[in-house]
């Protein structure tokens, strides 16, 4: 975990604490709201269970208001969580492009003859936008993933510990699962970075040497190698999303989480 | 172009999946649908519970049971359905992509040189790779996205509102509002210009970054100080200046979208509080307003998508509108009916032509009425000084560019109506840089001919003086070239091309001849590479070194885009006009280089001579 965290701030983790703490007071905002919405929950409920007390209207109204009243809360929190992520996103990747690009100058010569420059540049340019979508998307998410059910469980506890650790049984298997799934992951996306740096190259050989291939009539798909190149990586993005598919969704079942969806958009980025 | 008619361009990409992105869409839904279902399970237990709070006891276990089950097994069945739909509009997306990158590269090999010369070859690499890429992201998760996020509010609420219409419309006014207010914002004259701002220093960002990368080689071997380093840096901070200004400016509106969209409860509660209060304290309402407030979190995914997609979609606009412009290079003009040339005979007839348009302000003819005739089976020489049009004449004939006025033909038939297929078959030649593939010697050679048996290629290697330093390479002709495999020196890929040339044994033979040989063996391993090559061939050779042309049948001295002077060697001597002054410099440099005396200024103009065009 402290790696991760050392990886995608390039070394500079103190960096990401403003986000971090953005994120865990706005999972503590959460929390509120849905204390409250329990409370109103339980009002009425007593209502049918001691039908001779009544309705509390009293209380009802004042869950109501401190729910409104919540609202102002939830935005700041939220607003601020929305500051410090994508601030602390765009100033990660800009310096990181930079110390990189700085780095690439010291280089020996021999590194640019081995390695193909569309490499370079995707290391420089489209990697550094994946650093920024996981710092603003991901690293809020996941604190607040790790934080809010531990909150919710010693919360739980408090009512009923039989009931929150059934809540709570299916966690360390989805857990155990997601992190299958991101070992396979990166097992088979290694398979696909291969298939799209390839084709990259091919890419890159085909546009040089345009002219050749138009003198000798090797244009589009007579251009075999690229064309390959090209079906090749649509096969393994198709297996990657394919084979993931059922281990994220086994994941999904245990945890319940509703961030399927987010998974879904981080995986296509990725591809 | 608009965004509603990029919109459509992307739909008509994506039609070409019809069928499964149809499918991807229904099992979308179906999926969004059965993960609303166990509210219904919901419903039923709530129900019991409120039925029996006075006596928990008696509840009726088996059918609180039952609920969760159901619930469960909706569960699992609405995660095998967006399984189905992932894949349906993965595999659909994937193949699009496909299909549009071989389109891509199809079209930019018909497109005129003149394109791939005024185009950088990372821009259009970027639009292949990149921009074709992003339309994954649109058609695999925003098409099925959109439409059920579309279609599962709306059942939603058409389903509250049969509950309960009051409780329902305290839902769709904070949604509407946070509609409004997103519409405002991006709709703003302030909103679009930040966002053609942000577009716009991506693209500089990106510009510059692949410029950098590409110049590092130069930059390590002549140690030149890197001012793409600054012009990097300024790039990067101005796209970082921007993306927080947008940050800012988008904070409110989307805060309060996000909020508004994930409190619905808030706003159902106090009206719900409100019926009750007012004596509608019936089982049933409490039920129902029960269900609203645990139901209405739920709402607040498929609305955020809504909204995700908007921003998704615009990102791909520009990309897409950079793919139909590539799209709309008009190819190279093909012939209804090719006409097959029977004799092989070059005539330029009065041919002008420039690489600006006409319209154009920097409009500047290269060549001006260019007129002559390479006799079939003679060796017709270009000379002249470099950027005088030499090579505009070479690459006129294979139609890399098409002449503005004038005709060229072979053996009496315009090249416009033979096709390039046949003319790319009746033309061979030897460029003055030659491009070797990333695969191995052989096939490199057999380039020249698809058709060629290995034992050709080893004939055709031999021919042109290579296969003795092929056969000397690890692999031999199973060597890989470049990319990490070996890389050969400019005499020796030349002999490859000559090699190629020679496989292909066409008719004409266009040849650009080397300005500089690495040394004396290379340079007459070449000639006679080359002049086995031109046995029996019409020849079109563009020379940097007189000597070399001597024996032509023919001399065209080419200057500022005319023919000065033509005729053969002894005769363009006694005019003592400028290809003598070219002569005696050839000769004075050669014996200057020979150590004896000579002019120096004579050796300036034979360098810059050689230096081509």
């Amino acid at each position: 975990m402290n790696r991760y965290f050392y990886n995608i701030s390039g070394g500079h983790v103190r960096s990401l604490l403003p986000a971090a703490f953005a994120a865990l007071l706005d999972g503590i905002a959460k929390v509120v709201p849905a204390a409250l919405l329990v409370d109103l929950f339980h009002t009425v409920y007593r209502a049918f269970a001691e039908p001779e007390a009544g309705l509390d209207t009293g209380r009802l109204w004042a869950a109501c208001a401190a729910l409104i009243a919540w609202l102002f809360v939830s935005y700041a929190a939220y607003g601020r969580l929305y500051d410090k992520s994508y601030k602390t996103a765009y100033r990660l990747a800009a310096s990181g492009r930079l110390k990189l690009a700085e780095h690439l100058r010291h280089l020996s010569l021999g590194y640019f003859g081995r390695r193909d420059p569309a490499d370079t540049t995707n290391l420089l340019l489209s990697d550094y936008g994946q650093v920024e979508h996981t710092v603003s998307h991901n690293v809020p998410q996941l604190i607040s993933g790790i934080v809010l059910p531990l909150l919710a469980l010693a919360g739980l506890a408090f009512a009923d510990w039989r009931m929150s650790l059934a809540m709570f049984a299916a966690v360390p298997l989805g857990l155990l699962l997601l992190w299958l799934t991101d070992s396979v992951q990166a097992r088979l996306s290694e398979r696909h970075v291969r298939a799209k740096n390839e084709a990259a190259s091919r890419l890159q050989e085909y546009l040089g040497g345009i002219r050749e291939i138009k003198a000798h009539r090797m244009g589009g798909e007579r251009f075999e190698r690229l064309r390959l190149s090209f079906e090749r990586l649509k096969r393994a993005s198709i297996r990657l999303e394919g084979r993931m598919g059922p281990l994220i969704m086994g994941a999904m079942l245990l945890t319940r989480s509703e961030r399927y969806e987010h998974d879904r958009g981080d995986g296509s980025s990725r591809a | 172009m608009n965004a509603k008619s990029e919109v459509s361009g992307l739909l008509q990409i994506a039609g070409e999946k019809k069928g499964l992105l149809i499918a991807a869409s229904v099992f979308s839904v179906v999926s969004s649908l059965l993960q609303i279902a166990p509210f219904a399970a919901v419903y039923v237990i709530v129900e019991e519970l409120l039925k029996h709070a006075g006596n928990p006891a008696s509840l009726d276990k088996e059918l609180l049971l039952q609920g969760g089950v159901a619930a469960l097994v909706a569960l699992a069945a609405a995660l095998a359905a967006m399984y189905v739909s992932v894949m349906c509009s993965h595999i659909a997306a994937f193949d699009i992509l496909y299909r549009l990158r071989v389109r891509l590269a199809e079209h930019v090999a018909k497109v005129p040189m003149g394109y791939h010369t005024t185009t950088a070859t990372g821009e259009l690499k970027k639009i292949i790779e990149v921009s074709v890429e992003k339309i994954e992201k649109f058609i695999a998760h925003q098409l099925p996205d959109i439409v059920s996020a579309v279609a599962v509010p709306l059942l939603f609420v058409g389903g509250l509102i049969w509950l309960d219409w009051r409780l329902a419309l305290a839902l769709l006014v904070p949604i509407g509002f946070g509609f409004w207010l997103q519409a405002r914002m991006f709709g703003s004259e302030g909103g679009r210009r930040a966002y053609r701002e942000f577009q716009y220093a991506t693209e500089e960002m990106n510009a510059t970054g692949i410029e950098y990368v590409r110049g590092m080689p130069a930059v390590k071997v002549f140690g030149v100080k890197a001012d793409d380093f600054l012009t990097f840096r300024s790039a990067v901070n101005r796209y970082r200046d921007l993306s927080i200004r947008i940050t800012d400016l988008y904070k409110t509106p989307y805060s309060v979208f996000f909020v508004l969209t994930s409190s619905l409860f808030t706003f159902a509660a106090p009206v719900g509080v409100a019926l009750a209060s007012g004596g509608a304290d019936s089982r049933a309402f409490a039920v129902t307003f029960i269900l609203f407030l645990i139901v209405t979190p739920s709402l607040s995914a498929p609305l955020l998508k809504l909204m995700y997609a908007g921003g998704a979609m615009r990102e791909i606009v520009e990309g897409n509108k950079r793919i139909a412009a590539v799209l709309a290079e008009a190819p190279v003009e093909e012939p209804l009916r090719p006409l097959a040339p029977v004799s092989y005979e070059i005539s330029f007839e009065r041919v002008s032509f420039s690489y600006d348009n006409m319209e154009s302000k920097d409009y500047k003819p290269a060549l001006r009425a260019i007129d002559f005739v390479a006799k079939q089976g003679e060796t017709t020489a270009l000379v002249g000084p470099s950027g005088g049009g030499k090579s505009t004449i070479a690459n006129l004939l294979l139609r890399f560019w098409d002449v503005q006025e004038g005709v060229i033909k072979i053996g009496g038939v315009p090249i416009r109506d033979i096709g390039t297929e046949k003319l790319m078959e009746t033309v061979s030649f030897v460029f003055q840089d030659v491009h070797l593939f990333y695969d191995t010697i052989e096939e490199n050679i057999r380039m020249g001919n698809a058709a060629a048996s290995r034992k050709d290629v080893e004939a055709a290697a031999k021919a042109a003086c290579c296969h003795g330093f092929i056969e000397k390479l690890p692999g031999g002709y199973d060597t890989k070239i470049g990319e990490g495999g070996t890389y050969l020196s400019g005499g020796e890929v030349q002999r490859i091309a000559i090699a190629r040339a020679l496989l292909k044994n066409a008719p004409i033979l266009v040849l650009d001849e080397a300005t500089a040989y690495a040394d004396a063996e290379n340079e007459s391993n070449i000639r006679k590479g080359l002049a086995e090559l031109a046995i029996g061939k019409t020849v079109l050779i563009i020379a940097h070194r007189l000597s070399a042309v001597r024996n032509a049948e023919q001399i065209l001295v080419v200057k500022q885009g005319e023919v000065a002077e033509r005729g053969t060697h002894e005769e363009l001597r006694k005019r003592n006009g400028l290809y003598e002054q070219m002569w005696l410099a050839h000769t004075s440099a050669a014996s200057w280089r020979l150590g004896r005396t000579g002019a120096p200024i004579a050796a300036g103009t034979a360098a810059r001579e050689g230096s081509g065009q």
